[in-house]
């Protein structure tokens, strides 16, 4: 999405794969962005997901450092980890159709953790936008099927949004710097920022419900809302 | 200082479309919480404009372990960068200009951080002497703001230098001139000091020209000839086409050996009588005219130090029209110019314009940097193709070096005579 100015230096290895703190933050946001929907259902699922993951980075990580048979077995179990997680749910959620809202946001999570821990390549904008997008589509199917109280709701969101920033951030230092650079200072102070403005749209989404409760009709509702669209697109070009 | 331009990323243009979707989808389904999903994406669409341009001014200090390494030393680089604005800098991003000959043996010359108003940070790395004097470049600063929604990209100069050349003093670099190169004096006689020949008096000669000795010996006026003093110049050519830019992985690529070779060359012909000039085809067409002395050397070696023509990066394919350059660059030379076209010889167009070159009576050598190796068929196969270019090239008189850039370009000149009758 967005060009990268082209950084360069006489060395020609600067492994320009993404920063590990902000891809790795990433990933723990989209988890979090779907566990915090809700909890008790999705989370043992998202647990053993979350270990599929770990097999999946350190099986990747060796394939690189050209260690196959080692890192095939890992990733052979990072597959078994993935299937256990949906088997899981399905248990868990004892229904299909529940079920499926979480699934879009657990295989976005995948998606995401390809894009930042890339086993080809240096690592994917794209792929990390597709990710959270599938993890946004499930804060959204939760919203439209289970109707979690709106706190929940945004929370998801901002956490989804918040992993697609730490993701990009990932990337673009990536490329720039790459991981043998120092950046991790860079990274905390940028994500320290994002997460501020996090709370503060939980905030504003509650403002704006408060404002339009007294009974106002959703349509009026709209058009408030389209307002502020409007607004912020006219800010931003 | 800042002297970079702001550019907009439109990182967070994203989040509007997430607005738009909830939005919709809130209203068609008349769920009022997925209708307010969408002010998540109106508060981080207006992030970015609560957060202010930066404005960085930065200073630069380097310093090494070794200012007068010998070759395969290694030299660690501690660079410290001051913010000398008002505001922090939330993003930093950092890139020293390592020089394009060395290799960064330890570290990154790469670094990224937040810093505040005042202060300073450091980072170090390491990287192997060469042969060589090798000027760093600016380094490259990229500052963003908290969002990283603009990004202003700068370059913080300072002289630094890593002189690989006095240590290596048993090696005659410097007082040893290109044999080969700056050969060419006039051929046709005049006055002068050093003697060409003698011919028969002709009407008009100066009589200090006579040579007295033989008119008393035979009887008969005859005139001696000195070879014409007439400076020859030489201008170095750098083939910096983005055919050129090979090079095996972890090495420089061809430019940065051919630039470094220039610069070789340039030092060495400074003490002859040639006048040097200096030009390379590539991004743009570079032209120093030939002068002489040593702050003409100086200037050519900042030319090659700093001109966009040798950066780092190749050229686009379509930026530079080769052509044309070549056309102009044969306007310019004169007729006397000798050429020495430093080139790796990765396509034929490059042999081309040697050939194009000699062909209109220019004295061409070609020093050709080796990058090309025999591990894999495709790599064999360029290897292959450049030879023949080089017999192809030897076949029209041109002179061909082949340089292994490990070794100083003296020594590899001197060496031409035996390689050049095979």
């Amino acid at each position: 999405m967005t060009a990268q100015t082209n950084l360069t230096d006489g060395t020609v290895e600067a492994n320009l794969r993404p920063t590990r703190a902000s891809g790795a933050f990433a990933v723990l946001l989209g988890l979090f962005a779907v566990v915090s929907l809700d909890a008790a259902t999705v989370g043992p699922a998202l647990a053993v997901e979350g270990v599929g993951l770990a097999l999946l980075t350190g099986g990747l990580t060796l394939l690189h450092r050209g260690h196959r048979l080692a890192g095939g077995v890992l990733l052979a179990g990072a597959a078994v980890a993935a299937l256990g997680a949906l088997a899981l749910l399905v248990i868990v959620t004892g229904e299909v159709f529940v079920a499926g809202q979480f699934v879009p946001g657990m295989v976005g999570v995948v998606v995401l953790a390809l894009g930042v821990v890339p086993g080809r390549g240096d690592g994917s904008r794209r792929l990390v936008k597709a990710g959270t997008a599938l993890v946004f589509l499930t804060v959204f199917a939760v919203g439209v099927v289970t109707k979690p109280s709106l706190g929940t709701l945004l929370v998801g969101g901002v956490a989804a949004v918040l992993a697609w920033d730490a993701g990009e951030q990932a990337v673009g230092l990536g490329r720039q710097l790459g991981r043998r650079a120092e950046t991790y200072r860079a990274e905390a102070v940028h994500a320290v920022g994002s997460v501020v403005v996090g709370v503060g749209a939980v905030l504003a989404g509650r403002g704006v419900d408060g404002i339009g409760s007294p009974g106002l009709p959703l349509s009026v509702f709209a058009l408030l809302v389209i307002g502020l669209v409007l607004l912020a697109g006219a800010l931003h070009d | 200082m800042s002297d970079g331009t702001v550019r907009r990323t439109m990182r967070w243009r994203g989040v509007i479309a997430v607005s738009l979707f909830a939005m919709t989808a809130g209203l068609l389904l008349n769920l009022p919480n997925i209708l307010l999903l969408a002010v998540v994406g109106v508060v981080f669409a207006l992030y970015p404009s609560v957060t202010g341009t930066p404005d960085p001014s930065l200073s630069l200090e380097r310093r090494l372990s070794d200012d007068n390494p010998r070759k395969g030393d290694a030299v660690d680089v501690t660079v410290e960068v001051t913010n000398e604005g008002r505001w922090p800098l939330f993003d930093l991003r950092l890139v020293d200009g390592v020089p394009p000959t060395l290799r960064v043996t330890d570290g990154s010359p790469r670094h990224a951080s937040f810093l505040r108003s005042g202060k300073s940070l450091t980072f170090e790395y390491t990287v192997r002497a060469e042969r060589g004097k090798h000027p760093f470049d600016p380094a490259t600063a990229a500052v963003r703001d908290l969002s990283g929604e603009r990004e202003i990209e700068l370059s913080v100069a300072t002289e630094t230098e890593i002189d690989c050349t006095v240590a290596d003093a048993a090696v005659p670099l410097r007082e040893q001139t290109l044999p080969d190169v700056g050969r060419v004096s006039a051929d046709d006689g005049g006055s002068g000091v050093e003697f060409h020949r003698t011919r028969e008096y002709q009407r008009g000669d100066s009589p200090s020209r006579i040579d007295w000795k033989r008119f008393a010996r035979t009887g008969e006026l005859s005139t001696i000839d000195f070879r014409r003093e007439r400076a020859a110049s030489v201008v170095l050519v750098v083939d910096a086409g983005e055919e050129a830019y090979r090079g095996l992985e972890a090495d420089p690529h061809a430019v940065a050996y051919s630039v470094s070779g220039a610069r070789q060359a340039a030092a060495s012909l400074l003490g002859s009588r040639n006048r040097i000039g200096l030009a390379a085809v590539g991004r743009d067409l570079v032209w120093v005219s030939p002068g002489a002395g040593r702050t003409h050397v100086d200037d050519i070696e900042e030319t090659l130090a700093t001109h966009s023509t040798f950066a780092p990066t190749p050229p686009d394919e379509d930026d530079a029209d080769r052509t044309e350059q070549i056309e102009q660059l044969r306007e310019r030379l004169d007729d006397r110019s000798q050429v020495v076209f430093f080139s790796p010889l990765t396509d034929d167009e490059a042999g081309e314009t040697a050939r194009a070159l000699e062909a209109h009576g220019h004295a061409v050598t070609v020093i050709s940097p080796v990058v090309t190796a025999a591990d894999t068929p495709s790599r064999r196969f360029a290897g292959v193709e450049r030879r023949h270019r080089i017999s192809a090239l030897r076949n029209a008189g041109v002179t061909v070096v082949e340089w292994e850039p490990d070794r100083a370009l003296a020594a590899a000149v001197a060496d031409v005579p035996a390689e050049g009758t095979a």
